[in-house]
């Protein structure tokens, strides 16, 4: 691939990537961990495991992923 | 527990001055003595830069508190811990740019990067300074306390020790130990010390929280056992609060963005950036921070916090017997559990970790001490004796670090009690939000170059004094009836206090940088230039 082709993927990358790192920094500790938590009389469990607890881990590992897939394909090592 | 906590300790810190002194010789050989003790001569490798910037970042406080919290509000501070991934990112973004442009034009504090942009003068410099003395001081008092109530959970049946007519608890005597050899610690070698001592740490500190979060399963009878134990508990646990009750969700989602941002851009970690050895250093980093700590947060320590509820209830609101406060759990949990889970073994493993947990201590108490020598000799005291030696400043910057230990050791032996220590505790909880408002002037320099000196230092002063209304330092400066403090507490309840000051700082920065003179274009093509690859 040409160089203008590599950033151009790397631009379009790096977009998906920002705009999933942001989502899940929104939802993930934001307004979307008290739509899946249930009600302090009925907290919703998911396959045995709190719901909230199951949100946690499931955002956390969206944002390491990005920070993974950034470092590997995106950020370039210059020395 | 016999004389196992006794032995470990004693080996471990003999481990610490043994690393003091072989990073003392190695840098003998250093040919710019004010760098190498600062930065190491920009030679840190991944695991050293990785193991230090997390030591820096988790303190005893983050060990004992968030599972206290957890403990005591249930999941819901969890969510904090999403806060990790945002720091890792910056731990590239930033921390790249601010190591390139360091090695290229020789910079050792972060006010030496933001005046030399900027236009040097004594204000903006010393306003950088504020900021990072804000943050820095009171962690170093804080954490040398901790380190004495660590002291008390390891040798809890201790009697007082006579010393020059007078009688020290274990905790004036944890105190007095931890910063004894914090401070010789730092004195002797400098950051290579720092780091590699933090090394040592982190891999204790990362092993103990992993280990504490498998005891907790294990005593629920596996993890099956334990979700189900944990789905019983009341259901306010296992849900969001609603705003304004603490840890809701828009105090989550503020806490995560800007609080982790303020962390990376606080002095200690800002001189990491400086001292790693290339792109690929923070690199690796980044990842290594994203991935390894919050699983040590997420599968650890949380765990315990969670399921330590159920394995010790709380019953109409009283702790159970061996706890005095909800941080406590994590060294009930260790105390109780080891040595059921691994026999004699396990009696040796509690000291460990306990050692361990004071290792969070330490290794934030050094890092800060080594700053504050840093910011205190580079940003003030050169600025006053221009033509001073490499050699006379990295002996005042030592001089600073004895007087700082001394101090934090006294403030902390008078006692919960003394004003001193009460306005340094209010200070500590605002630490962040203070380092916090150092984030738009790096952003600006780092990626805009639109902002002007006025602009930055009334931003900064505006951010600065905006956090001070809040509780409980507003409360101790202006006093619990006054308007400001009111609105601000309620405030305080929604966002992250960081945040709040970041607002202000930036409409602050815009509007005045609008108005006065930018630095020149030469200047800021040069930035832009150096700042490339």
């Amino acid at each position: 691939m040409s160089r203008m082709g590599e950033t151009n993927t790397g631009r379009r990358l790096g977009g998906v990537l920002g705009g999933v790192f942001l989502l899940a920094l929104i939802l993930g500790p934001g307004p979307g961990a008290g739509w899946v938590d249930g009600t302090a009389e009925e907290p919703r469990i998911w396959f045995g495991v709190p719901a909230l607890y199951v949100w946690v881990v499931f955002w956390y590992l969206v944002m390491a992923g990005c920070v993974v897939a950034a470092a590997k394909r995106l950020w370039r090592d210059e020395d | 527990m016999g004389f196992a906590p006794h032995i470990t300790l004693g080996i471990y810190l003999l481990l610490l001055l043994g690393l003091g002194v072989v990073s003392m010789l190695k840098s003998r050989k250093a040919a710019h003595a004010e760098e190498d003790y600062y930065l190491s001569s920009r030679g840190q490798g991944v695991l050293v830069t990785s193991l230090t910037i997390m030591a820096t970042y988790f303190s005893g406080f983050a060990i004992l508190t968030f599972p206290g919290w957890v403990y005591s509000d249930g999941i819901a501070p969890m969510l904090y811990a999403l806060n990790l991934p945002v720091a890792a990112m910056a731990i590239y973004i930033l921390g790249n740019r601010i190591r390139r442009i360091g090695k290229k034009r020789g910079y050792i504090t972060p006010a030496d990067m933001i005046a030399d942009y900027y236009g040097e003068s004594p204000w903006i410099r010393g306003l950088v300074t504020l900021v990072g003395a804000l943050y820095v001081i009171p962690y170093v008092v804080m954490q040398v306390k901790a380190g004495g109530i660590l002291a008390r959970g390891l040798f809890p049946e201790a009697a007082p020790i006579p010393l020059w007519g007078m009688e020290l608890t274990i905790e004036d005597a944890g105190v007095g130990a931890l910063s004894l050899v914090t401070m010789l610690d730092v004195i002797v070698g400098g950051m290579r010390s720092v780091a590699w001592t933090d090394v040592l740490q982190g891999l204790l500190l990362l092993s103990a929280m992993l280990l504490s979060g498998l005891a907790i399963m294990n005593a629920l009878g596996g993890p099956s056992g334990y979700f189900a134990e944990v789905s019983k508990l009341d259901g306010s646990l296992l849900t969001m609060p609603e705003a304004p009750e603490r840890f809701n969700v828009w105090q989550a989602t503020t806490f995560c963005l800007f609080a982790s941002l303020a962390s990376i851009v606080q002095p200690a970690q800002w001189m990491r950036f400086y001292a790693a050895r290339s792109s690929k250093t923070l690199r690796q980093s980044a990842i290594a921070f994203g991935s390894i700590l919050p699983v040590c947060f997420i599968f650890g320590v949380f765990l315990v916090g969670l399921g330590g509820r159920a394995l010790y209830p709380m019953v109409d609101g009283v702790l159970p017997e061996g706890m005095s406060k909800p941080d406590d759990i994590v060294i009930k949990v260790i105390q109780d559990q080891f040595p059921a889970m691994f026999g004699a073994f396990g009696i040796v493993l509690v000291s460990l970790i306990l050692v361990a947990v004071m290792a969070a201590s330490m290794s934030t108490a050094d890092s800060n001490l080594h700053a504050l020598s840093a910011v205190a000799t580079r940003d003030v005291y050169h600025q006053a004796r221009p033509r001073s030696t490499e050699k006379e400043r990295t002996w005042f910057g030592r001089g600073v670090i004895v007087v700082a230990t001394v101090g934090a050791a006294a403030i902390s032996y008078l006692g919960n009690n003394s004003d001193l220590l009460t306005t340094l505790t209010a200070f500590f909880f605002l630490a962040m939000a203070f380092s916090a408002q150092l984030l738009p002037v790096t952003v600006d320099l780092l990626f805009v170059r639109r902002g002007s000196k006025a602009g930055a230092m009334a931003g900064m002063l505006a951010g600065i004094l905006t956090v001070c209304l809040f509780p409980p330092l507003g409360t101790l400066l202006l006093g619990e009836e006054n308007v400001l403090v009111g609105g601000a507490g309620t405030l305080k309840a929604l966002l992250d206090v960081g945040f709040c000051g970041i607002v202000v700082n930036v409409l602050l920065f815009v509007v005045v940088s609008r108005f006065t003179r930018k630095p020149d274009a030469a200047r800021r093509e040069a930035f832009r230039v150096d700042l490339l690859p």
